[in-house]
């Protein structure tokens, strides 16, 4: 043992020339010239052994070349060259000490690994030795309270106050620590509830505390590990009574959070439902999951009387529930009933449990990502997949899913974006990197993230770069993986990161489509005091087939984008690429429909808009070949309706049918047969039909439906079967649908037939216009029965009455 | 007197079973490894034990040609939630140069100059054509109480109040013979 980290001795430490190879196969140098010998003078004083400080170069494959060695040195400044840390990017904090083993050429032997290891140990202990000893105070404090549950409580309370909202969310850590990076919230609850036992008495507490820094997730990832500990823990009083409480309020909690989830439901928008469908089926399947005995089908029936949702008394319990009958512990347990139905107590809890599972978007980013990234010293590289589909292109990339902790989507439109965790995926509840990186790049995005109207990029300088590479990735002929990378200048990176971010929280590309977004990361250098110079944004794209190349024509890539739905090509590296009076984000039309939750035209002044339920795009300025929209919502629209807005537009006019046609073709078609349907599988089912905040019912049988063929057939029947593809139809049973009415309700919900996963919400306008259309027709001519195509549509291009409202 | 996984706030990242060994004869105390829980050790192997005061995890991968040193710790972080910083130590090549006499068997640490923190990737396998190296990243501003401990070190290193020879005959003689 000791021979082999003995000092090997000065005589065997051989630096050649770099341009000597080494002799033999031996290991050993004992056939090398000792001609070549670098001559160095002895060390002074015996000392063999001497601390150098500076860079080390960490690389992934071992160098043994003394000319690239050499080159290293002088490009980089390194002293050292490290194979370990290959990876190891900016999310540790850490110090690297190496023993000098060789000098990275030919050779290099395995001689003086042994001493080397040593060297580097020794200095690790000298360094040890110097550096303060802390230990987990704020744990050992809560902890040395007086076990009266109370104090314990009050303690919890102190540490929860607003204040407090610390990115560290350890439990009872009331110190920050130079990790600062601990935000696996989960994990501490359950660290604190397997290997504490003193801080049980207020893990419930801690836990709640935690929500209000996590997101949502962690409220069912926390609850459902503390119902598994409890069920887990040997018969302590306080488990007992923690467990006795937590079955009391089971299924008041499974009940609120019922109630959150409909909540969330009826105010989300027609665009939502596909995100509020699942977001729905997750949450019952986690608490179906993470509250066993709880019925959450009751529960939720339950929801309109909170009051009557049964509660476990005491005199209920007995000992093969686990609940318990000693006195003593009852004590305890009317401890902490007061603990949580202090005051106002646990209804407030609830409330809060509310406001903490879905926060406004905005409310949600600064409370909880602000905080935590003012006091983060890393620079966290961010993965942040959009939308749940990306997860499988995750999986087919083959990433090591299992360092990562957890995994965010963020979704919705324009008013209900937010965040959701990837719960229908194994690794949901792993890791802290994704979340880092996100937080990162919103916080970056600062306040007015989701102001698009306020993204025009600082144009104009020329160290600003942005490429698209495409590469191949063995996935396979057909695909390929396309990477946005943008490197600059802070100012430049934060602001294409703004509308990055903003993009990613509000994206919607369909599945199947031709490009799908599929990671960003970026890549931050700070400078000591924590600001970023420069740094690295990276988006993936993946798609199926080529991407063309973008016409770098000026006035052209607007155009481009939008018919090739190219996110890569939106962002103008100068302004030569823009039309000459354009400005803000320039992005596919459909995505900013998306973006901005429109799904119908409407007429307003005079202008044709697109409108949804909140906001409205008007267009502003035309150019060869691109629309300028403005993004406003529709109270603001209408009340500057008589000022601003009833200029007419230059180049269209709304009330001429063709002016459809030209904006269109601004849309990127030529006209309507060129629309692209055909690829489109529409599913109708009733039960996606919402209207504005609920679902809208359609009551009687008879009379009408309306729908586009993906064969550019427009068909109208008499009756509700809508056809929209060979074999495919989609029965809507109504009646009394007056044409009237159907005008009125199809420009109320245009979005009737919105699949999230199969049409984009361009295709959704493409929809709503024709519906109207037909609807006006219908109206004009009282034409009932069927009409088969052509003669619909040749009947559609004489209607002279626009469709109005 | 049982520990708990909270109760250690240092790592000691290593690769090779050698530098494992060399750092783990350096423990003041060596403690009892923690019951087994899935759900929250991996796979990596850890020695538990006291240097100087510090409850200290060294972790290394039974693989170490397939798992780098940052996955090590990477997952000791996350095995151990209240570990300050992590210390990787080991072995590696010197970069021989006019200005600085370096020698087999010296002690090379990374230290922070500028904006780097210390330690820069390169990925050799994408040296552009005009051969210059792509970095790839550096590593993260180092924590405060290390900066400090350096600096002191490294004064008294100066003021020869310490000698690391001494210090390694020591142990050669203490632990290791």
């Amino acid at each position: 043992m000791r021979e082999l980290y003995e000092y090997p001795g000065q005589n065997r430490d051989l630096l050649f020339q770099p341009d000597y190879p080494h002799a033999q196969s031996e290991e050993e140098c004992s056939f090398c010239d000792p001609a070549n010998i670098i001559r160095r003078g002895p060390r002074d004083y015996d000392e063999h052994t001497q601390v150098h400080y500076g860079l080390i170069a960490s690389s992934n494959s071992i160098v043994k070349d003394a000319n690239v060695r050499d080159q290293i040195g002088t490009e980089l400044n390194a002293i050292c060259i490290d194979y370990e840390a290959s990876g190891l990017m900016s999310y540790l904090p850490c110090l690297m000490i190496r023993g000098v083993a060789d000098y990275a050429d030919s050779h290099k032997n395995a001689g003086w690994h042994g001493y080397a290891a040593l060297a580097a140990s020794a200095y690790t202990k000298r360094l040890l030795s110097v550096i303060t000893v802390t230990t987990n105070e704020g744990i050992a404090a809560v902890a040395s309270l007086d076990p009266d549950l109370s104090n314990a409580y009050r303690s919890g309370a102190e540490v929860d106050d607003g204040n407090s909202m610390s990115s560290n969310t350890s439990v009872g850590s009331m110190e920050a620590s130079d990790a600062g990076i601990r935000i696996s919230a989960a994990k501490k609850v359950a660290q604190a509830l397997i290997s504490d036992e003193r801080l049980r008495s207020i893990c419930v507490t801690a836990s709640l505390r935690l929500k209000r820094d996590m997101l949502q997730w962690n409220i069912f990832v926390a609850l459902g590990i503390l119902w598994e500990s409890l069920s887990e823990r040997p018969r302590t009083p306080v488990i007992l009574g923690l467990r006795w409480l937590f079955n009391r309020y089971r299924q008041h909690i499974a009940a609120s959070v019922t109630e959150i989830v409909c909540d969330q439901e009826t105010s989300l928008g027609v665009g939502q439902i596909e995100t509020t469908l699942r977001s729905d089926k997750i949450l019952t399947r986690l608490l179906k999951h993470r509250f066993p005995a709880a019925n959450v089908a009751n529960a939720a029936v339950n929801r309109t009387h909170p009051e009557e949702v049964p509660t476990m008394s005491l005199e209920d319990i007995d000992m093969e529930t686990l609940e318990p009958h000693d006195d003593a512990i009852l004590t305890d347990l009317t401890q902490l009933d007061e603990i949580l139905c202090r005051g106002t107590g646990f209804e407030d809890m609830l409330g809060k449990l509310k406001e903490l599972l879905f926060p406004p978007v905005h409310v949600l980013l600064e409370n909880t990502l602000g905080t935590y990234l003012a006091k983060t010293q890393g620079d966290p590289e961010v993965v942040c997949l959009v939308e749940w589909e990306l997860l499988q292109l995750v999986n087919s990339e083959s990433l090591d899913v299992k360092d990562i902790d957890c995994l965010f989507t963020l979704s919705g439109d324009f008013e209900n974006a937010r965040a959701d965790p990837l719960a229908d995926h194994e690794i949901w509840h792993t890791g802290k990197q994704l979340l880092e990186t996100v937080k990162s790049c919103l916080v970056m995005a600062s306040k007015d993230m989701f102001d698009p109207v306020d993204t025009e990029l600082k144009t104009g300088d020329l160290t600003n770069r942005i490429g698209v590479q495409l590469f191949k990735r063995g996935m396979g002929a057909e695909r390929e993986h396309a990477v946005v990378t943008i490197a600059g200048a802070a100012d430049y990176i934060r602001t294409i990161v703004k509308q990055l971010a903003w993009l990613t929280a509000t994206l919607r590309v369909p599945w199947g489509e031709m490009l799908t977004v599929s990671c960003i990361d970026f890549q931050s250098q700070r400078t000591q005091t924590g600001q970023i110079v420069e740094g690295l944004f990276r988006m993936s794209l993946w798609h199926q087939k080529t991407v063309p190349r973008p016409n770098d024509e000026p006035g052209q890539c607007w155009t481009r984008l939008f018919r090739r739905s190219v996110l890569a090509y939106g962002f103008p590296s100068s302004a030569a690429d823009r039309p000459e009076g354009m400005q803000g984000l320039e992005v596919p039309f459909d995505i900013m429909a998306s973006f901005a939750g429109v799904r119908f035209p409407v007429l307003l002044g005079e202008r044709l808009a697109f409108a949804g339920d909140v906001n409205v795009l008007i267009p502003e300025k035309f150019s060869e070949n691109s629309v300028q929209w403005h993004f406003d919502t529709i109270k603001n629209a209408r009340r500057h309706i008589k000022t601003s807005y009833s200029k007419e537009v230059p180049g269209i006019k709304d009330d001429d049918p063709r002016s459809i046609d030209r904006l269109r073709a601004f849309l990127g078609y030529s006209s309507f047969s060129e629309v692209p349907m055909g690829t489109q599988n529409f599913k109708i089912d009733q039960s996606e039909m919402f209207h504005a905040g609920g679902r809208w019912a359609l009551e009687n049988k008879s009379s009408l439906s309306i729908g586009i063929d993906v064969k550019k057939v427009v068909k109208v029947n008499a009756g509700i079967t809508l056809i929209y593809k060979k074999g495919e139809t989609a029965q809507i049973d109504d009646a009394n649908l007056h044409p009237d009415k159907v005008w009125v309700r199809s420009s109320e919900t245009p979005a009737l037939f919105y699949d999230d996963k199969k049409c984009t919400a361009f295709l959704l306008n493409e929809l709503s216009i024709a519906v109207q259309m037909v609807a006006t027709y219908l109206k004009k001519t009282r034409l009932w029965g069927l009409i088969k195509y052509p003669m619909l549509l040749d009947r559609l291009t004489e209607v002279k009455q626009p469709w109005q409202p | 007197m049982s520990h708990r996984r909270n109760d250690y706030s240092i790592g000691i990242v290593c690769s090779l079973a050698i530098e494992h060994a060399a750092i783990q004869a350096l423990l003041d105390e060596e403690h009892d490894m923690l019951p087994t829980d899935e759900d929250v050790l991996d796979q990596k192997q850890y020695t538990l034990g006291s240097m100087c005061g510090h409850n200290v995890v060294i972790a290394s991968s039974p693989m170490p040609e397939l798992d780098s040193a940052a996955i090590t710790a990477q997952s000791t972080i996350r095995c151990f939630p209240d570990i300050r910083f992590c210390l990787l130590v080991g072995i590696g090549s010197a970069i021989p140069s006019g200005s600085d006499d370096i020698r087999l068997g010296d002690v090379v640490v990374s230290l922070a100059s500028g904006a780097s923190g210390g330690a820069v990737q390169i990925d050799l396998g994408r040296r552009h054509s005009s051969k210059s190296f792509e970095r790839l990243g550096s590593l993260n501003r180092q924590p405060l109480a290390l900066l400090k401990a350096i600096s002191l070190l490294q004064a008294r290193f100066d003021l020869g109040e310490l000698d690391l020879d001494e210090e390694i005959s020591q142990i050669l003689g203490r632990v290791l013979g």
